[in-house]
């Protein structure tokens, strides 16, 4: 019994290891993403990580990823994007669209 | 800086401004008081405020999506006052259910707004331009949902109730539709399949995409969940909604 | 209301949209200008030599680099300005494209010199652009705008006047009594209201023949019944002389023959005071030295029914006097009804009180009496013509017509009283007051 408990919790414990989606970091600073282009795999969830460096919010928006997230100043936020196909994915900062542009590159 | 002042408080305020000239028109039209209209906008922009000013620790809670989780359990709180608000036939303008619904909704909306703005408070040279974007969004905005009032509360009586019913359904079902996919965004549900990609059709970020987004929540790459969710409560709001109230129920007002 | 918030919403509207755009366009258009003046830069860049190129940077926010490409070979950096750094931003194809570096965002033109292979970068800071074409088209809007609220008080006011004549109809119409039927009037009556106002006037003359018409009937009919009815009365009587086995029978109907006989004097009396019979008939008058004249005549009916009669109210000092405008016919005709009311309506032996009040703006008449009262539901009804209580099996077995306590309420109303029915002070019975305003009050 004690065997297969911890047979199961080895099973578990890989799963949550290998379930961990990949985690990318996107930076916000001076209402400008870096980096502005993002390589991430195709066909997999990846854990977007968004640290916002500036003292002012942020929307991270994209039509072409379905998300939008609002990260308040001087603050971190997760977004979860994907599986996406192999393409290129615009996104923008909803608060500053004029230079806080960026896209996700899927390969 | 104009443009984006403007695009950003109209898509806030039209969504806010559908569903609160909607369930005005709705208790006008059961010959009820408006006064809870002024608690709710009183309560909405407070809490909207409450919410504002907590922004950055909510953001951090449930490893890092918080917000979606709070934005999520507050679109579905909101569909549930208007699944409550159209299940009892007797009950069809009960004042609680919209009441909840609206603050809830500006709560929702207004929130985003003031993040926005909070961001050029240290920023005075933008002042001018953020008042005037900000005055020219709420100006398009509250018309835009002063003339929907009139045109819900203009019509003959039947066919008024038909279409703010059908508006209601619509609004609900938005509601559910974007509690999802925030789930989907935290990773709390999975993606599932996307149902269609109507992007090349209809861009979601040209002019009648966006509107369409405020108004029905027209998204162009929907997941199998969101529609799944859009259509649930659309469906179950319009089953509700065949049952008309009797003259037993005291529908509460003449014809 | 809902024209107001209406034509603002839709002003609004129109206007903040058509802001937008022109600032969308505006906007476009900036940017078309600005990327031809980057495209030229970037000519005149070519010009200069690369040794040259640093000391370029005196405009801070247009960046360049010289690059000379080899075939099958990396681009080689010759030259670049302090602003920017010397690494590959942007791929080496002719057009536009965006950059970011120096903590802004650039728009990049990349322009290829076609001597010696040299390519210029050529980099414009975009937060300055756009904050130039913002400046510019913001200017042009801003007054949009804010007279816009100007405009919201033109359109207030316009409504608001234009509306002025249905506001004046609708108080004409609403303002009217129930037998006033004159035509309405418009100081100024636009052309679209013309219509309705002919409408509802000649409606109003076709309501007010057809009151006429039926007044006069009943008016005709009433007077051309009295003389029959009087011969009826006097041939009964001779009858009931001549005939004294069937006396039962013929009293019956002599008394039936009395109650039509007062039926119809009834009637004429209310055809009398109608508002047009009255009009600038009205003199002042003391009602307690009124009500004393009545009861002095009403005194022998109420000795036969051996009632007691109060009459209450010290009014005789001149300040205190009852004075009251009114016809004196019609005043007396709604003292008597009530008096004749409460001692009809009264056991033999019971007691009447009338008593007359001042305040300090109304005179109050009250009679009351202890006879069975009236209930609280049918308070209201009593005032209908031809009602009464309790419908013709009137327990009191005294006959009337129901026409007494309408005329009362008719000239109160005449005289802008008001009447009220309650329990009376004794044991039981009704109570009837009129309030009438008070001749020479302040304000009366």
């Amino acid at each position: 019994m004690r065997k297969l408990l911890g047979v199961f919790g080895a099973i578990c414990g890989a799963t949550a290891v290998l379930a961990g989606p990949p985690e990318f970091q996107l930076e916000i600073r001076d209402h400008l993403f870096f980096p502005a282009e993002l390589v991430v795999p195709a066909n997999t969830k990846v854990r977007l990580l968004v640290i916002n460096a500036d003292p002012t919010a942020e929307e991270f928006e994209s039509y072409e990823l379905n998300r939008e997230k609002i990260i308040p100043g001087g603050r971190k936020a997760v977004v979860f994007i994907g599986p996406l196909a192999p393409g290129e994915y615009p996104f923008f900062g909803e608060f500053f669209p004029k230079t806080a542009q960026g896209k996700v590159i899927a390969r | 800086m104009l443009l984006t002042t403007v695009v950003l408080v109209l898509r806030e305020m039209l969504e806010a401004a559908l569903i609160v000239s909607v369930l005005l028109g709705w208790s006008v039209l059961h010959g009820r008081s408006r006064r809870w209209i002024g608690v709710a906008l009183v309560t909405g922009i407070a809490g909207a405020a409450v919410y504002a000013v907590n922004a950055a620790a909510v953001s951090e809670w449930f490893d890092y999506v918080g917000m979606e989780v709070v934005n999520a359990a507050m679109q579905f709180a909101v569909c549930t006052a208007l699944l409550v608000l159209a299940a009892r036939p007797a009950a069809r303008a009960a004042t609680w259910p919209m009441l909840v619904a609206v603050s809830l909704a500006v709560v929702r909306e207004g929130f985003e707004i003031l993040l926005y703005l909070s961001g050029f408070v240290a920023d005075r040279g933008a002042w001018s331009t953020v008042a005037l974007g900000s005055a020219l969004g709420a100006g398009i905005g509250i018309s835009a949902g002063a003339l929907l009032f009139y045109l819900v509360v203009g019509l003959r009586r039947v066919r008024a109730l038909r279409v703010a019913e059908l508006l209601i359904a619509l609004f609900a079902g938005n509601m559910a539709a974007q509690g999802v996919l925030l789930l989907i965004q935290a990773d709390w549900i999975p993606g599932g399949v996307q149902v269609w990609n109507t992007a090349g059709l209809l861009a979601e970020d040209s002019v009648l995409g966006q509107l369409l987004y405020a108004l029905i929540g027209y998204e162009a790459t929907p997941s199998i969940w969101q529609v799944t969710a859009y259509a649930g409560v659309f469906c179950l709001l319009f089953v509700f909604f065949l049952r008309r109230p009797t003259r037993a129920d005291g529908n509460g007002s003449g014809p | 209301m809902f024209l107001v918030v209406a034509t603002l919403a839709m002003l609004v509207l129109v206007v903040f949209v058509s802001a937008v755009h022109g600032y969308r366009s505006g906007m476009a258009e900036a940017e078309r200008l600005f990327d031809g003046q980057l495209q030229e830069q970037a000519h005149l860049a070519t010009s200069v030599g690369s040794e040259r190129l640093a000391t370029l940077d005196k405009v801070a926010n247009i960046a360049f680099q010289h690059w000379q490409l080899a075939p099958g070979q990396p681009a080689r950096l010759l030259a670049h300005t302090d602003n920017i750094p010397g690494t590959a931003l942007v791929a080496l194809e002719p057009g536009f494209g965006h950059a970011n570096f120096g903590g802004y965002r650039w728009r990049t033109y990349v322009h290829f010199a076609g001597r010696d292979d040299v390519v210029v970068v050529a980099a414009a800071r975009t937060d300055i652009r756009y904050r130039l074409a913002d400046n510019v088209i913001i200017e042009a809007i801003m007054p949009v705008v804010l007279w816009l609220p100007l405009s919201g008080l033109l359109v207030w006011f316009v409504v608001g006047r234009g509306l002025r004549p249905l506001e004046q109809l609708a108080e004409q119409l609403h303002g009217k009594q129930f037998r006033e039927l004159s035509a309405v009037a418009l100081e100024r009556c636009p052309s679209e209201l013309e219509t309705v106002v002919d409408s509802v006037n000649r409606l109003l003359e076709r309501l007010r023949e057809a009151f006429e018409r039926e007044k006069r009937f009943v008016a005709d009919a009433a007077h051309e019944l009295r003389t029959p009815i009087a011969v009826l009365r006097v041939q009964v009587h001779n009858f009931r002389e001549r005939l004294p086995e069937h006396a039962d029978e013929l009293r019956a109907l002599e008394g039936a023959v009395e109650r039509m006989q007062h039926l119809v004097e009834q009637i004429l009396t209310l055809h009398r005071l109608s508002p047009e019979q009255l009009h600038g008939r009205f003199v002042p008058l003391d009602l307690h030295g009124l009500v004393q004249e009545v009861v002095a005549a009403c005194y022998d009916t109420i000795e036969a029914r051996r009632q007691h009669v109060e009459l209450v109210g010290d009014t005789d000092a001149v300040e205190r006097r009852a004075l009251v405008a009114a016809d004196r016919f019609a005043l007396e005709t709604l003292v008597r009804n009530l008096l004749d009311n409460a001692v009809k309506y009264t056991p033999e032996g019971g007691n009447v009180r009338v008593g007359v009040s001042c305040g300090p703006a109304e005179v109050v008449l009250e009679v009351e009496d202890d006879g069975p009262g009236i209930p609280r539901a049918a308070r209201e009804r009593v005032f209908e013509r031809f009602h009464r209580v309790g419908g013709d099996a009137h327990a009191s077995g005294v006959s009337g017509c129901g026409l007494g306590l309408a005329i009362v309420r008719n000239i109160a109303e005449l005289h802008g009283a008001r009447v009220e029915v309650g329990d009376s002070r004794f044991a039981s019975g009704a109570r009837f007051t009129v309030v009438f305003r008070r001749l020479g009050a302040i304000g009366g």
